[in-house]
C-alpha cells in the first residue's frame, strides 16, 4: 500500500506513508520486536477524526502450520464509521499481502 | 458498478485501481449526499446506488457511459487493424 513511505522502524522512530499523494498516514513506532510484534501509533495527516498519533495499531506474527498467522488490532478509532472503514481497508491490504506471499 | 448490484466496499476497491482511503472517502461522500445506500451484513458493509435519488442523472450517466464504450470499441478496432497489418 502506498506510493512512497519513509520508515524508521525502532522504538520512538517515525513513519509516514504517502498512500496516493492525498491520503498520508503517519505515526510513531511504540514497540518493535522482530519478528513477532510491532506496535505503532497511527493517523492521517489533515484528518480531524483520526489525526496522526491518535490511534494504535498492533501487529503480531506467529507460526501457524506451514504459514504465518498475522493478527492486526487497530484501537482508539473514534466512531463506528471509522472502525468499519479501517477494518475494510486493513482487510483489503492484508488480503493483498497474503496473495503476494502465496 | 453499484448501479444494479450491491457490492462490499472491498470488492469495489478491488475493481478499481484506486487506493482504499480514496474509495472510502468517495463512498462516504456519496452516502452523505444520499446517492448511495449502505447496508450492514455482519461485519461487512454493502453499497448500492440509490436509483430514485440518481434518477435525474440516469440518462446523462448512461449517455456518458455509452459514449465511452463507443470510443473504447473504436480504439480497440484500430489497434486490431494495426496488429493484423504487421
Amino acid at each position: 500500500m502506498g506510493a512512497r513511505a519513509s520508515l524508521d522502524p525502532r522504538r520512538g522512530g517515525a513513519f509516514r506513508i504517502d498512500v496516493d499523494g492525498v491520503h498520508i498516514a503517519g505515526g510513531e513506532y511504540r514497540a518493535v520486536d522482530p519478528p513477532r510484534r510491532i506496535v505503532m501509533s497511527w493517523g492521517w495527516e489533515g484528518s480531524e477524526s483520526v489525526p496522526p498519533g491518535s490511534t494504535t495499531v498492533e501487529i503480531t506474527l506467529e507460526p501457524d502450520g506451514d504459514g504465518t498467522l498475522l493478527r492486526l488490532r487497530h484501537s482508539g478509532l473514534p466512531s463506528a464509521d471509522e472502525r468499519n472503514s479501517h477494518r475494510d481497508g486493513w482487510s483489503l491490504y492484508t488480503g493483498r499481502l497474503a496473495a503476494v506471499i502465496s | 458498478m453499484v448501479w444494479s448490484d450491491e457490492h462490499a466496499a472491498g470488492d469495489i476497491a478491488r475493481a478499481f485501481d484506486v487506493t482504499w482511503p480514496a474509495i472510502s472517502q468517495n463512498l462516504r461522500v456519496l452516502k452523505e449526499a444520499g446517492l448511495v445506500r449502505e447496508r450492514r451484513e455482519g461485519t461487512s458493509r454493502l453499497y448500492r446506488a440509490d436509483r430514485a435519488a440518481l434518477r435525474p442523472f440516469e440518462s446523462y450517466l448512461r449517455r456518458m457511459w455509452s459514449r465511452n464504450i463507443d470510443r473504447l470499441r473504436l480504439l480497440a478496432e484500430a489497434e486490431e487493424r494495426t496488429r493484423s497489418k504487421s
